[in-house]
């Protein structure tokens, strides 16, 4: 479980200071998929940064499984598997090698992952390539490899930064499969993203973020009911106030 | 410790399967020593036997108004051949690298057995111009010499009486310190390898890593971010050591084959191993100061800008040590570059360190380093580290 409370979170630019992120709360519980929809530039990727504890917050709390991340942010981070926005592999290193380092780093020997390992390579039907240098790969085979990097220590929590941005209808439901595997498991996981038919597909929670600020959340039905509007998009739309920055 | 190592292993595996790099880096170390080595004695043999052994063509003004003299010349591997119009232009525009000149009054200073006056045009900041000057020097003063001890024995004087003192040089210095002095360049080539030998590895593995976008995902794992720094600084000081070992087994392969050395250079194995251990620190110190560079630069370039600055760092000591030679002194060996300067040359002389000298080296050098390392350990577990900005 991912409890959230009243971050806050400002840098400074060349323009002067820019608040990011300044007021989100939300709750994310086991065994359900929470969506973190907004337009682009909205502050999504900067409050995750802020959940896995890349970035401090000016304000507010973030607790994995009950762990304050800012005060044990090592412990938090066992709980926590995380696909960033930036997923840059080793090119000189196989898929294999990319994942089985990131075990280690989790203290894991590769003994330990191999179950895991073997596990992940089914279910993100990465055989054909396991066993290339990522150099060359394309755009999904990267993100297959970097969700199983970020997940081979088996977290209970998985956050997930716009997982399905640039690639093809087969990965997207490919990935769309695995997530509600986790599910399945009851897992609890966190998803960003600024596109709505994966909100639609995926989510049981939605938190609508605009402007740094969460706008509206609940289930897809309440949003839905919430705007008075029948369709989805047009219900997001009605939150945001605006069309910019999303895609259908 | 089992995170250290778990990245020193992947760094190493990956920068391993850099070969061109690897290989480059190897050899240019392995194949720029032999080729200093042989190169310069095969050139400076060559030059000197060319410029000692050769017939001097020297130019001399007024050459009919010393015919004893040009002719005594000639004898002796010169040929007198006739002065160019403007001595100084000619002097100067590196067309001839000396003029005599025999003064009008020669010949009557001569028979009247005063000093006669002989001028000699050079350009002394000519290098190329130093041997034919002190050949023409040698000969002139033999000439001198031997004239004049005929004038005294010719007065009935012993020309002996004219030698106040007997002076024997005894030079002191050993085999081992004279190929110490041959030897010069060996410790500024050698402490450049060592210092900056893991320097692309450590721009790579560092900003490089941030600009393949695969930073911030390394340093969500649970772990002091300091860990993985010590990880990576492991693996690419161990890279710079292996370098600093190519390039001496180059020069000690290349010191026992090379033809015809001009002077007797020697490095023994136990020399070489003695040098390598007393690099070993300023590659740990040269990886430290790159990874504390490359961790506040945004970018690959802006790191690798700083690398024309740091391969002049290595001089300055023995710069300043030029301009002003002091005798070597304790407080030295805690400087970096001016002791590795001294513990090598030290070692080439074939001369033994003192316990303090080596525990003041290794103290200092490792204060300095870990100075270095817990700034770089600050910066990169900072949010900057991650974001780049």
């Amino acid at each position: 479980m991912i409890e959230i409370n009243n971050l806050k979170r400002s840098f400074k630019s060349k323009s002067g200071i820019v608040a990011a992120v300044k007021s989100v709360s939300f709750t994310a519980q086991d065994g359900q998929i929470t969506g973190l929809l907004g337009p682009n530039g909205a502050g999504k990727t900067s409050t995750l940064r802020l959940l896995y504890g890349l970035i401090s917050p000016e304000d507010g709390t973030v607790k994995i499984d009950g762990i304050d991340i800012s005060q044990d942010k090592i412990s938090a981070r066992r709980h926590l598997g995380v696909l960033p926005d930036t997923r840059g592999l080793y090119p000189r290193l196989t898929a294999r090698e990319n994942i089985l380092y990131y075990g280690e780093l989790h203290g894991l020997t590769h003994a330990d992952c191999e179950a895991e390992l073997s596990d992940l390579i089914v279910s993100l039907e990465m055989t054909e390539f396991i066993d290339r240098r990522c150099e060359g790969f394309s755009q999904g085979q990267r993100t297959k490899t970097a969700i199983a990097r970020a997940v081979i220590h088996r977290p209970k929590n998985i956050v997930l930064d716009e997982p399905t941005n640039g690639l093809d209808v087969m990965t997207t439901r490919g990935l769309r499969r695995f997530l509600q595997r986790a599910r399945e498991q009851g897992r609890c996981i966190i998803l960003s993203t600024h596109i709505m038919q994966e909100v639609a597909a995926l989510c049981d929670q939605v938190v609508v973020i605009s402007n740094g600020v969460v706008v509206a959340q609940g289930t897809p039905e309440e949003l839905r009911a919430e705007a008075n509007e029948l369709n989805l998009e047009d219900a997001f739309v009605s939150l945001i106030g605006s069309e910019e920055g999303l895609m259908l | 410790m089992k995170i250290m190592l778990a990245v020193f292993r992947k760094e190493w595996i990956d920068l391993m399967r850099d070969r061109r790099t690897v290989l480059i880096g190897l050899a240019m170390g392995a194949l720029l020593a032999p080729g200093l080595v042989i190169g310069i004695n095969v050139f400076a043999v060559e030059k000197l036997t060319q410029q000692y052994e050769s017939v001097l063509k020297l130019p001399v003004k007024n050459a009919e108004l010393a015919p004893n003299l040009v002719n005594w010349l000639s004898q002796r591997n010169v040929e007198v051949v006739e002065p160019p119009p403007e001595i100084d232009t000619a002097i100067r525009s590196q067309q001839v690298d000396l003029v005599l000149e025999i003064h009008p009054e020669y010949p009557q200073q001569w028979l009247s057995q005063m000093p006669a006056r002989i001028d000699i045009y050079y350009d002394a900041s000519r290098e190329s111009a130093r041997v034919a000057r002190s050949r023409v020097n040698g000969l002139l003063d033999t000439y001198s010499n031997m004239t004049g001890r005929l004038r005294l024995m010719s007065r009935g004087i012993d020309p002996d009486s004219s030698w106040a003192l007997t002076v024997v040089r005894r030079d002191l210095s050993t085999e081992a310190s004279k190929s110490g002095q041959s030897l010069a360049f060996l410790p500024y080539f050698l402490i450049l390898t060592a210092f900056l030998g893991g320097a692309y590895f450590v721009i790579d593995t560092t900003a490089g890593e941030r600009e393949r976008e695969s930073l911030e995902s390394l340093l969500l794992a649970p772990t002091p971010a300091s860990y993985i720094m010590l990880g990576k600084v492991m693996a690419t000081a161990g890279f710079g050591l292996l370098m600093t070992f190519v390039a001496l087994l180059a020069f000690k392969l290349s010191f026992s084959f090379a033809p015809n050395l001009i002077t007797e250079m020697k490095l023994s194995w136990a020399a070489a191993f003695g040098i390598w251990c007393a690099l070993a620190p300023i590659s740990v110190l040269g990886v430290s100061l790159l990874t504390l560079i490359s961790a506040t630069t945004k970018t690959v370039k802006e790191a690798q800008s700083y690398m024309s600055v740091l391969m002049l760092l290595p001089i300055i000591p023995s710069l300043i040590l030029m301009i002003n030679p002091i005798k070597t002194e304790i407080w030295m060996y805690s400087i970096p570059f001016l002791s590795q300067n001294q513990l090598i040359t030290t070692i080439l002389r074939g001369e033994v360190l003192t316990l303090a000298e080596l525990g003041v080296y290794a103290g200092s050098q490792m204060l300095i380093t870990m100075a270095i390392l817990s700034l770089a350990a600050v910066v990169y577990s900072s949010e900057k580290m991650a974001l780049g900005r």
